[in-house]
């Protein structure tokens, strides 16, 4: 098990802190509906790492060495409860170092409370959901809630862009659209990019396979 | 004695495809060569055994420990040679085995690091560097390395060459050789392979159509020579893969033991000529040479 935790540790720490960054960062913009970045993508995104089979979507080699696709998933499942402790930490701390107005920061506190057990019950529902409904079936649940989060977010985006800075709540990412510091948004996003396709090639999560769907010879 | 492997009635389904009724029992000390076309599901079959895909009928026991209860034991236990080599192209091969074995409570590094280098194996290279035969023997030193009890071989001979093909075959012979622990074999290459299984098992769109001692076999499966006439309507209608040919006719015949009697006058009278099948004649005959 400790080798499994090695093996996904990296990839959970460099999602789950550039998620965050982008967390710190909107709140720091003073957007009080920051949560909505990580309620939107951050789940749908380690949710989906958590709920997929490795047999599918990663290394060969675990099909050949005495680990169960049940153990497997638990250490996926508990790397994703740490993170989200850990995030749930580092915003809660953030929040009280920026000093924010008590309802605000009554607000924010509440916000990461449900965003971190929304993020939970994804996870477990998901994982539950595999079981349940088999890999094949899940595994479109899991593309859809990716690109229906996608789409909305990038709906959501653009129509704050388009109202500008007035529109009511303000969307945490306008603001930093409009200033140098956007563009360390898209740095890190590319960042993110870059990160995530690193650890692709590192410990080997290669995407969807069909593999299992297909009779062998 | 408890057998290595033993399956009943085990299955699974595709779409377009379905394993049925594969009752197997494999002694200790066996290897069975598992033959059969393509599609026909030994690779199913082998990663159902392995415990990749979840049966969907049946039962499977390997040494005793039963699927899916004791899946993490079960796979300990088993030396599993796939058709792919399970490598991830920029690991390095120390990188790979740091990683594997320690999920193995046998493991002997040893033994592993002699493979290597009788396989001529650089530790440090990465698995994109080595070729495909070269992937196979590092799957296959894996496999021979922590203690297994049933080695699965999955097409070894794919990619390597004559001198590493013999070496796979020796080396399988040596596992088996203490009479404790077994091997399955699947190949196209039946060539080399009945002085090797002392079983075979010929698969046909996913069912098990012949199992027994290659002895056996080998000694019931003929080819008939004979001359117009000389063997009865009766038998005649019995052989396959029938032809004409110089001698006159030919066909193959897989009960051998209960005819030969009748063709004993006919064979002194030189109207009927009897010669060995190979393994590719009875698969060929069994799966579609009528």
């Amino acid at each position: 098990m400790a080798a499994l935790f090695r093996k996904y540790g990296l990839f959970y720490l460099t999602s789950s802190v550039t998620f965050f960054f982008l967390c710190a960062y909107s709140l720091a913009a003073d957007a009080p509906n920051y949560p909505f970045l990580p309620a939107m993508f951050f789940p749908a995104y380690l949710c989906g790492a958590v709920a997929m089979s490795e047999h599918e979507t990663g290394d060969p080699l675990l099909g050949i060495l005495p680990i169960t696709p049940g153990e497997i998933m638990t250490v996926k499942f508990s790397l994703a409860l740490v993170f989200v402790v850990v995030g749930w930490l580092n915003m809660t701390l953030f929040t009280a170092l920026l000093d924010l107005p008590s309802g605000l920061a009554a607000n924010v506190a509440k916000m990461n409370a449900l965003g971190a057990i929304y993020t939970l019950l994804l996870a477990a529902g998901l994982q539950m959901g595999i079981r349940f409904f088999g890999r094949s079936a899940f595994h479109k649940v899991i593309i859809m809630l990716t690109v229906v989060s996608g789409v909305f977010g990038i709906a959501f985006f653009i129509g704050i862009a388009e109202r500008g800075l007035d529109y009511p709540g303000g969307f945490p990412l306008v603001p930093a659209l409009e200033s140098l510091p956007g563009a360390l948004v898209g740095l890190a996003a590319a960042g993110a990019a870059v990160v995530y396709w690193l650890v692709l090639r590192r410990v080997g999560w290669n995407g969807f396979s069909d593999s299992l769907d297909r009779p062998a010879g | 004695m408890m057998p290595i492997l033993e399956t009943s009635g085990l299955g699974v389904s595709y779409p377009g495809f379905e394993l049925r009724d594969i009752d197997l029992r494999l002694e200790p000390g066996s290897i069975l060569g598992l033959i059969g076309p393509s599609g026909a599901g030994k690779t199913t079959l082998m990663r159902l055994i392995m415990g990749q895909i979840p049966p969907a009928r049946g039962s499977l026991a390997v040494k005793g420990l039963v699927h899916p209860d004791d899946l993490k034991e079960i796979r300990s236990r088993i030396g599993y040679v796939g058709e792919d080599p399970p490598f991830m192209p920029k690991k390095r091969v120390m990188e790979i085995v740091r990683f594997a074995a320690p999920y193995f409570p046998r493991w002997d590094s040893g033994r592993f690091n002699d493979l290597l280098d009788e396989f001529g194996i650089e530790p440090r290279l990465r698995i994109e560097h080595l070729s495909r035969g070269r992937k196979s023997l590092l799957t296959l030193a894996l496999a021979l390395s922590h203690g297994a009890d049933l080695l699965l071989l999955d097409e070894p001979a794919a990619g390597l060459d004559a001198l590493h093909r013999r070496k796979v075959l020796r080396m399988m012979n040596e596992f088996v050789a203490d009479g404790e622990r077994s091997a399955v074999i699947t190949t196209h290459q039946t060539e080399g392979l009945a002085p090797l299984a002392d079983r075979l098992a010929i698969l046909h769109r996913g069912r098990l159509i012949l199992d027994g001692a290659t002895e056996d076999l080998l000694a019931s499966w003929k080819w008939l020579r004979y001359r117009e006439g000389a063997v009865s309507p009766e038998l005649e209608a019995d052989l396959v893969c029938r032809e004409s040919g110089a001698f006159g006719h030919r066909g193959l015949t897989g009960r051998y033991p209960e005819i030969m009697g009748r063709l004993e006058a006919a064979r002194t009278a030189g109207d009927v000529q009897v010669g060995g099948a190979s393994i590719d004649d009875i698969l060929i005959s069994l799966t579609g040479g009528k």
